[in-house]
């Protein structure tokens, strides 16, 4: 493999990356400048590589499985929200036990609490942003959900009675005790996975294969030391 | 201006591409002809009940279906080649007893892809039907790695697996062997882990799937385990090692062979070897193809086939 060539991975900025670095540091895999704070959308990684060098992408969380489902990125790191919620065709082969959190049902303290069918009659509405997993969750209860999209600050939803219910993140559940509303279900437990274009996996198998072990030994280390 | 606007999926194809698409096809068509393999060429309308039967089933939501005035039937657009294939090969080369042939035509599928949002493709495959044995296999492996060297694509990659390994590993399990190969196809180790924590399978079956669910069901790693697990996995990877050790050493300098248990069909109509291919730069599968002994029964005529195709259109945008 000539040195010219290249492992481009793809990262975005803010808390996930905070935590993601040391464990790019342990594999020996830092940025050359401090991605939390440039302004430039490509920075270089370490030269030759495993015979690669290997170049970030700095983009919005949102957008890093589109890069990496179309080959503009070999490797990403990004939410399992989102891979559950946009389905691309992308491999996941390490979840990095960082960005712990959970999607849940919330609602109300009352209604939720009351344990009657929020659809009782109709339709139930739902505030979201995981359009997908919202209808899904309730199709396979039997449910039609209205599924109302909205980029943020869901839990408003309830409070003004445009929504019965919202489907989001929660982390320590403060926002949502904060405005009212209690959880009603888990659908799934989310943190931030190491993803990798499946053509990659192939044609750049060796280095691709080598951040996913490095990597995956980083998080081992790190566990270990937490317990 | 209503009749002008396109028609969502669909696109015209003129000047420089128009000509790559049938320059490439030449070249493809020559190399199927020098290798003995001839033309069929089908219509692009089928009834519906021919399309969806055997491998068509995989493809069903994907068709389009129209009444005939002519037939006063329902009469449909193939969203695949494959049972147009099949249907003639069972019935107008009957009296055949072994079929090698190639094909090239557009198909249109009901819903638009996702990732591309085009809901055409150009079909284009080889199919050689009547041989058992790895001969047939490497015969079309041949022809697949001069199909990706003929386009242009640098350092192709065919990834051969084979069907029979997730049978024999999965097969006693209540879930089906569709539900695994979904699983599978994500390769998250920590995904397959809380499945297998459900699931009631043998420790030596459950450590092959984290193994496969890895990437890393390499020759090995298959020489290593084959006689751990059950018969049939023995047997399925004794026909996948050989078909390796022929293809490498026959197709050596023309593509790169990489052996993974973990490779899956396209459809799940399969039952023997099947493969991938890849090349440097192509964000995609360029190919896919393998052996699919069982499938002809369902057209009426039992008969060993092995075959490869693609799209054309997804070639010259990847090339």
């Amino acid at each position: 493999m000539s040195e010219q060539a290249i492992l481009t991975i793809a990262l975005s900025k803010g808390r996930i990356l905070e935590q993601t670095l040391p464990l790019l540091e342990f594999a020996g895999l830092m940025p050359e400048e401090d991605v939390q704070t440039t302004r430039k959308l490509m920075v270089d990684g370490p030269k030759n590589w495993f015979g690669f060098d290997i170049r970030y992408l700095i983009i919005r969380a949102a957008d890093v499985c589109t890069y990496v489902e179309r080959g503009a990125a070999d490797l990403g790191i990004s939410g399992r929200d989102l891979l559950l919620e946009h389905r691309p065709h992308v491999f996941e082969p390490l979840d990095l036990q960082i960005g712990k959190c959970r999607l849940c049902v919330c609602g109300p303290k009352e209604a939720v609490e009351s344990g009657k069918s929020a659809a009782f009659g109709g339709r139930i509405r739902i505030a979201t942003k995981y359009d997908y997993l919202a209808e899904q969750y309730y199709r396979e209860q039997g449910l039609q959900a209205d599924i109302i999209h909205l980029y943020g600050g869901m839990e408003l939803a309830p409070l003004v009675g445009m929504a019965d219910r919202i489907v989001d993140l929660v982390e320590t559940g403060s926002t949502l005790k904060a405005n009212g509303l209690i959880e009603e279900s888990t659908l799934f437990d989310i943190s931030s996975r190491l993803i990798a274009n499946p053509a990659s996996f192939v044609t750049k198998k060796e280095p691709v294969q080598a951040v996913i072990d490095h990597l995956r030994q980083a998080v081992k280390e790190r566990e270990e030391k937490k317990s | 201006m209503n009749a002008i606007r396109p028609i969502i999926g669909l696109d015209d194809c003129f000047g420089a591409r128009a000509k790559a698409m049938r320059s490439l096809q030449h070249r493809l068509f020559e190399i199927y002809n020098d290798a003995g393999f001839s033309e069929v060429i089908p219509p692009l309308l089928e009834r519906p009940d021919a399309l969806n039967s055997g491998a068509g089933s995989f493809l069903s939501d994907q068709t389009l279906v129209f009444t005939d005035p002519a037939d006063a039937g329902l009469i449909a657009v193939r969203p695949d080649m494959t049972p147009q294939i099949a249907r003639i090969v069972a019935t107008r080369m009957r009296h055949e007893k072994t079929v090698k042939i190639h094909y090239s035509g557009q198909v249109m599928l009901a819903r638009p892809d996702a990732l591309s949002g085009s809901r055409q493709q150009w079909q284009t495959g080889v199919e050689s039907m009547g041989t058992a044995g790895p001969e047939s296999d490497v015969e079309v492996m041949h022809l697949a790695a001069l199909s990706m060297a003929a386009a242009g694509f640098t350092s192709p990659v065919l990834q051969v697996g084979h069907i029979g390994l997730m049978q024999a590993l999965v097969g006693a399990d209540k879930a089906s062997l569709a539900t695994w190969v979904q699983l599978l196809s994500r390769h998250s180790p920590e995904d397959m882990k809380v499945y297998l924590d459900q699931a009631t399978l043998p420790k030596p079956v459950a450590d092959a799937l984290m193994v496969l669910a890895a990437g890393k069901g390499n020759v090995a790693w298959l020489r290593q385990v084959k006689n751990n697990i059950n018969a049939d996995f023995e047997a399925a990877a004794d026909e996948l090692l050989n078909l390796a050790d022929m293809v490498s050493n026959r197709l050596s300098g023309e593509v790169t062979i990489e052996v993974d248990a973990a490779v899956t069909p396209r459809f799940l109509y399969h039952s023997g070897v099947v493969f991938t291919g890849f090349a440097m730069g192509s964000p995609k599968a360029l190919l896919h193809g393998g052996r699919y002994d069982k499938m002809m029964a369902a057209y009426g005529r039992d008969m060993p086939a092995t075959g490869f195709s693609f799209d054309l259109w997804a070639w010259l945008d990847s090339i």
